[in-house]
């Protein structure tokens, strides 16, 4: 690890470790948006993780959006921080305050769905279609409609009615990810460092709850299926850290792919055993296990869930056929 | 970050290309008629003479030293080699016990006769190993060894059965886990490792049929078999140490999940260009899942190369490995309505790796024994 990603990641493990405890997220469950905790990231710089200079990496931003899930943090960082980047690699002029992501297949849309954070931002970045198709546009938000919905985390999640508010239309960046692949690569990272903290918080629980005598971390029934979650958790963070590496450079899209794939595709298995290993005290309120599962849950199908990733990848590897399918995968090396 | 493991995002060396190449030409004109049901036994297919120049091209022994017949070359280079091999289904068996994990271990704690002696012969493709672990009473346990050697006037004589010697019908050396000393301390003591020439006389091998009717695997019967002193490995009594040590080696590889490449190469050519959206998805999951224990594979190389023991990882990689590669047979069964019985290229892959699929979580530890070891890195135990 090169030594921005080890500041940075002392830096947000530190904040969030000590921050974004439980209480926190109960009170943004019951309307409260963390105001200190926001001012805090804004004044360590944050927001400019991937814009600070011209060596800013997406490789070192991984630290912090990996942060932003395994501590479950409630504020619009991660979108905010991508957007940016977006906005740089294309460009454009970078305006201060809150920046989302939207993506929509269809340009005609009238209602952008699921927007994270919209009720609290100043623009969104509105891509739609995809490949050739792709078009990227501009919006201050306050010339919409937005309705407050949410994720089933509880995470802003907004109806955005841009009927009236088209935005400007801005370049595309000839490099890097576009606004839905910088999405799905962010929630990619959130999911690793989410099924991290799964992981953490079942091995303690096992080591600490005892029955029949014992820890229930001695029992191998136990053993076997924290193994199992062991080896989801270690294969989501190094797809998503290779995705992120690959965001770096031209073209990050099958990268990206793979690890929203993976990471989208492990949530079932790894919130299970989570859930089973812990018992009845992890299905309560009262327990923090759920604000980690619950956001797995929610991230998986966050800009594009496994099988939006899944089909054309499929596809693409259909049709160059059997003979590239090997050199293909080691193209990359 | 996690601070259980670390798979650090290494990539390959820019330099491994024009090594990638090499390899890919070389195999493009040596396995140009090998029918794709051959490819499908991947490292279980055997031939000495492919060995063998592979030991010319110095490709066995890639990272041992060269006063040993190796050749210094990277952990990244050598994983080039393999994962080349794997994913065209060469017939890499004869050498690969060999160069994974006997070499390695003559390496470390061999005597420097023994590594003279045979490590040279190793690499240059002309000696081939077998395992000598499990027993027909100590599979799992590997500390219930029973198979005796007993000292007797300059070296010893080995009595008991080793069982499931995957090549022992085929190789020149086995190096085997036998007890020395009947009542030890601990459970894991009074076992040493020896270095068996296999035509000593005094040794039956018998092949097994396994339940595809092929034979690879055999029981190694020894009956007052004499083994000088000159052919203990390591420390008399340091065998579980040393068996250990010799099991990440055998853990380490990108084997533990490339055992259906020739399968899934083929699933892609029977799918054609055209996959309905089902098969799409699902052949992109596939992808996906290769590709990120690919990943994991090259960091575990990475670790090698550092000169880390990458031992809690390896075991990471061929569980996830083995539940995939276990996995596919099953999941492109139900992908094609109609395959015939034996027919096509694609449907005798098939029916080969449904069949040896079982094998892949059993062969170079179980996956219990996996997961206990990774429990163990989690604190568990």
């Amino acid at each position: 690890m090169d030594e921005i990603s080890r500041l940075l990641q002392e830096t947000v493990t530190k904040l969030f470790s000590e921050a974004v405890t439980p209480e926190l997220i109960r009170n943004f469950e019951d309307g409260q948006f963390p105001e200190e905790l926001w001012a805090q990231v804004q004044e360590l710089g944050l927001l400019d993780v991937l814009v600070a200079d011209d060596d800013s990496t997406w490789t070192s931003a991984y630290e912090v959006l990996f942060a932003l899930g395994r501590w479950s943090v409630p504020i619009p960082l991660a979108e905010t921080m991508a957007a940016r980047r977006l906005l740089r690699d294309a460009g454009e002029e970078i305006p201060e305050g809150i920046i989302t992501l939207a993506y929509a297949d269809d340009y005609a849309t009238k209602v952008l769905t699921g927007v994270p954070w919209a009720r609290m931002a100043d623009y969104v970045i509105v891509q739609t279609g995809t490949g050739d198709e792709t078009q990227i546009r501009l919006m201050p938000i306050g010339e919409a409609n937005v309705s407050n919905k949410t994720n089933i985390a509880l995470e802003y999640r907004d109806d955005v009615d841009i009927s009236v508010a088209p935005g400007r239309p801005v370049r595309k960046a000839n490099r890097g990810p576009t606004a839905l692949e910088a999405g799905a690569l962010v929630r990619s990272v959130q999911i690793a460092g989410a099924l991290d903290g799964m992981l953490h918080e079942a091995v303690t629980y096992a080591q600490d709850r005892t029955q029949f005598g014992k820890p229930i971390g001695k029992f191998q029934a136990i053993q076997q299926q924290l193994a199992v979650l062991a080896g989801r958790v270690a294969a989501v963070g190094r797809a998503a850290q290779t995705a992120a590496a690959a965001a770096d450079g031209d073209d990050p899209v099958i990268d990206i792919a793979i690890a929203k794939i993976e990471a989208s595709d492990s949530v079932s298995e790894t919130t299970s055993i989570a859930h089973q290993v812990h018992g009845a005290i992890g299905f309560t309120y009262e327990h923090h296990l759920h604000f980690l599962t619950r956001r797995a849950w929610a991230w998986r199908n966050e800009f594009g869930a496994t099988h939006h990733w899944a089909l054309p990848l499929g596809r693409n590897a259909a049709q160059r056929g059997a003979e590239n399918l090997w050199s293909d995968l080691t193209g990359g090396v | 970050m996690t601070t259980y493991f670390s798979f650090a995002p290494n990539s390959l060396p820019g330099s491994t290309q024009a090594l990638r190449e090499e390899i890919r030409s070389f195999l493009d004109q040596e396995l140009s008629d090998y029918p794709a049901v051959k490819r499908a036994e991947t490292w279980m297919g055997y031939d000495k003479a492919f060995s063998k120049k592979m030991g010319d091209r110095g490709w066995l022994g890639m990272t041992w030293p060269k006063q040993y017949g190796g050749h210094e070359r990277s952990a990244f280079e050598r994983y080039v080699v393999l994962e080349e091999m794997l994913a065209a289904g060469a017939p890499v068996g004869a050498h690969w016990i060999g160069d994974r994990q006997s070499g390695p271990l003559l390496l470390r704690f061999g005597t420097e006769k023994q590594r003279e002696e045979i490590l040279p012969r190793v690499a240059r493709g002309e000696i081939f190993f077998c395992i000598g672990m499990s027993e027909p009473d100590s599979g799992s346990d590997l500390a219930a060894t029973k198979t005796r050697a007993q000292k007797t006037d300059g070296g010893w004589l080995i009595n008991g059965t080793k069982l499931w010697s995957t090549g022992a019908q085929h190789a020149d050396y086995m190096i085997a886990l036998f007890r020395t000393e009947s009542n030890p301390e601990s459970r894991h003591g009074g076992l040493s490792q020896f270095l068996v020439d296999l035509k000593t006389p005094g040794i039956t091998v018998r092949p097994i049929k396994d339940l595809s009717g092929a034979e690879h695997f055999n029981e190694v019967v020894f009956e007052d078999a004499f083994v000088g002193d000159d052919w203990l490995v390591g420390e008399e009594g340091g065998g579980w140490a040393q068996v250990t040590a010799e099991l990440a080696y055998e853990r380490s590889g990108p084997e533990r999940y490339m055992s259906c490449m020739p399968l899934l190469t083929e699933l892609v050519r029977e799918i054609g260009p055209d996959p309905d959206e089902r098969q799409a998805i699902i052949l992109g999951k596939l992808i996906a899942r290769l590709a990120t224990l690919r990943q994991m594979s090259i960091s575990v190389a990475g670790m090698l190369e550092d000169g880390k023991d990458p031992a809690l990882e390896a075991s990471i990689v061929k569980d996830q490995g083995a539940l995939f590669e276990q996995s596919l047979p099953h999941i492109a069964n139900d992908l094609i309505d109609g395959v015939s019985a034996t027919g096509t290229d694609y449907a005798q892959v098939l029916n080969l790796l449904v069949q040896i699929s079982p094998s892949f979580s059993l062969r170079g530890g179980t996956r219990e024994i996996l997961r206990g070891i990774i429990a163990r890195g989690l604190g568990l135990r």
